[in-house]
């Protein structure tokens, strides 16, 4: 079996261990349960990492050396782009109440229904694009965008459920970041091809344009109306997250 | 009081300039924009139609037709999508309006408007060099002093918005006066006219270069295998050739090998296929020839790189030259400088409105001790708590 087919079976299960414990200690009370969470997702998000790293750089042909190592026709180009999501979803810090402690495995849903769903294209049955052909720049930052993004999800899924404050720097990084990609694309193709819009690449670059739109939208959105504002987010997330997974 | 809260221009303009507004505009373009990624438009282009429609009829079925009443197929090009972006347009130009006006207002000191509260024993002093440190404009005022960002924070916001304008206005100008050629096939030197006053495209010798005329973007989507092909009868006369049964016969065929292609020799009753070896443009070509209506194979060979061969058939002489092809789209845009311009300004308007914010504080010393009234950083409440 693939090594990286390994890895995300490794980070699968300790994020749902990160879950299980943050939703047991807080409903418990027992803080050290909420920490173990924080410590197996930590596990899960360096596990998920190497195993981006893996699935990423064999598809380089810089880096032919690893195709020998991973099992590349296991790995289809969506399932790249979920592992390298779900490991940046985990969040690093844990600042939360004591009140609401269960909400903190609200932080780690994302990343674990991230690396779910990797984990389950991969044993579907199915034709699967080859990764040398979705190992490009664009493809690689939309997926870190939407990994962003999905950290950002799990801020606003806490904001939603339980009204609490929340971290604001994942969603801002994100935006920024999917704004340059934006500006990027455009401009190579007013550069290339004469046209803000390219209809030879219209289904990515649609997404990019959408998700970038949904998250100026969310950017702008009075910060009054807390759960309002939360639900946006998540739409956009989620709106990035199917952007950088969608096939051409 | 009440007469100026219920003036009508005043509550227009406040709906037009309201965040809500601009929020539900760029949601609908957004909702709009995605579902061309995820519903395939109708291709511009005839040559492609065809297959859109039958892929198109596969994967809806009965719905097609509903949807193609809908729009649904064009939405870029629609109405509502038009419509949409005019009052985007709209409402930016007025931000923009408000936002001079604000640059101007938001200069000088205004009082604080909230309650003051305590946030530090630090020393006041300390504070303000630090805080002009990271670039905060810092005004005195008779009893306490006003931090803000200013001017940045009134011309970031601008940036955005006339960069976006900028954008827009560049998709006008293409819309209006710009133009899109695409499935150009060329061929070895051939020089194909385009629309408007003396434009035209044409395809460099070694087949991976167009060359064209001032104020066109020529664009190489893909390049291939191709030859020019000749045949000559007994007396040395030129034969006629045919690439299709309906097609003109031509002494001189340009054949582009995007697969296998046939063509005809019908005074000699042969028929000529051609199959490329590989998809790169001098690739050599796998050529049969049948005589017809036997289909007899008379000769059989591959040609040398870039399909040069020729073939003697009894008394005919087939000539195969090779003249790589290219798909090209040729654009003429007078909209790309204003709209990469505005691009820019956008990019760089909008990440620095994130990290530099509008926000406006006021900072006083009570007692012992700081108090700070209005929007305080709350990175800055956790560095001096953290001192």
């Amino acid at each position: 079996m693939s090594v990286v087919v390994i890895l995300l079976g490794l980070g699968c299960g300790m994020l749902l261990a990160a879950v299980s414990f943050g939703l047991w200690g807080g409903f418990q009370g027992v803080w050290a349960l909420a920490r173990g969470a924080h410590i197996a997702a930590w596990g899960a998000a360096g596990v998920l990492v190497v195993g981006a790293l893996l699935g990423w750089g064999s598809g380089l042909p810089a880096l032919e050396s690893l195709i020998g190592v991973v099992d590349t026709g296991a790995l289809g180009g969506p399932v790249l782009s979920l592992i390298l999501m779900a490991a940046l979803a985990v969040p690093l810090k844990m600042n939360v109440p004591r009140k609401v402690l269960w909400s903190c495995a609200l932080l780690y849903v994302p990343a674990w229904a991230l690396a779910l769903t990797a984990l389950v294209r991969i044993v579907t049955p199915g034709a699967a694009i080859p990764s040398r052909d979705w190992v490009t720049p664009v493809r690689f930052s939309l997926a870190v965008c939407g990994g962003l993004g999905a950290r950002a999800l799990g801020q606003s899924l806490r904001r939603m459920v339980t009204g609490a404050s929340y971290v604001a720097w994942p969603g801002e990084l994100t935006y920024g970041l999917t704004t340059l990609l934006f500006g990027a694309v455009t401009l190579v193709n007013l550069w290339q091809r004469g046209r803000v819009w390219s209809s030879a690449d219209s289904v990515l670059q649609g997404g990019i344009v959408g998700a970038w739109l949904a998250w100026s939208a969310d950017w702008l959105a009075p910060r009054r109306y807390r759960r309002l504002v939360a639900l946006l987010t998540i739409a956009a997330s989620l709106l990035l997250i199917l952007t950088a997974v969608k096939p051409a | 009081m009440a007469e100026q809260s219920s003036d009508p221009w005043r509550i227009s303009w406040r709906l037009v300039t309201s965040d809500a507004v601009l929020v539900v505009l760029l949601l609908a373009l957004a909702v709009s924009v995605t579902l061309t990624a995820w519903i395939p438009q109708q291709p511009s282009s005839d040559a492609d139609y065809a297959r859109w429609l039958s892929e198109t009829q596969a994967r809806f079925g009965q719905a097609t037709s509903v949807m193609r009443r809908l729009g649904i197929f064009r939405i870029v090009s629609s109405f509502g999508f038009r419509a949409l972006l005019a009052l985007l347009s709209g409402c930016l130009f007025l931000r923009c309006v408000e936002g001079v006006d604000r640059l101007r207002r938001d200069k000088g000191i205004e009082e604080p408007d909230g309650a003051w509260s305590q946030v530090s024993d630090s020393d006041l002093g300390d504070l303000l060099t630090r805080l002009r440190h990271r670039r905060y404009r810092v005004v005195r005022a008779s009893s306490f002093f006003q931090v803000d960002r200013w001017p940045w924070s009134g011309v970031l916001p601008l940036m955005v918005y006339s960069g976006a304008l900028l954008l827009l206005a560049g998709l006008l100008l293409f819309h209006l006066f710009g133009w899109r050629a695409e499935g150009l096939i060329l061929q070895g030197g051939e020089r194909r006219s385009l629309p408007g006053n003396d434009n035209w495209v044409t395809l460099a010798e070694n087949g991976g270069e167009t060359r064209h005329s001032p104020g066109v973007i020529a664009f190489l989507e893909e390049s291939g295998p191709g030859v020019r092909v000749s045949a000559r009868g007994p007396d040395g006369g030129p034969l006629p050739l045919l690439l299709t049964s309906d097609a003109e016969p031509s002494t001189e065929l340009k054949v582009a090998l995007t697969g296998d292609t046939y063509f005809a020799i019908p005074d000699e009753a042969l028929v000529v296929r051609l199959m490329p070896c590989s998809e790169e443009p001098y690739a050599c070509a796998d050529v049969q020839i049948y005589s017809s209506p036997s289909g007899e194979i008379v000769s059989e060979r591959t040609t040398d790189k870039g399909g040069q061969a020729t073939f003697d058939i009894g008394e005919v002489t087939l000539t195969l030259v090779p003249a790589p092809y290219a798909r090209v789209i040729a654009t003429h845009n007078p909209g790309r400088l204003p709209a990469g311009l505005g691009l820019i300004i956008l990019v760089v308007g909008l990440l620095g409105s994130l990290f530099w914010s509008d926000h406006r504080f006021w900072l006083r010393e009570e007692g012992a001790g700081l108090e700070a009234s209005g929007a305080f950083p709350s990175w800055l409440r956790y560095e001096l708590e953290g001192l």
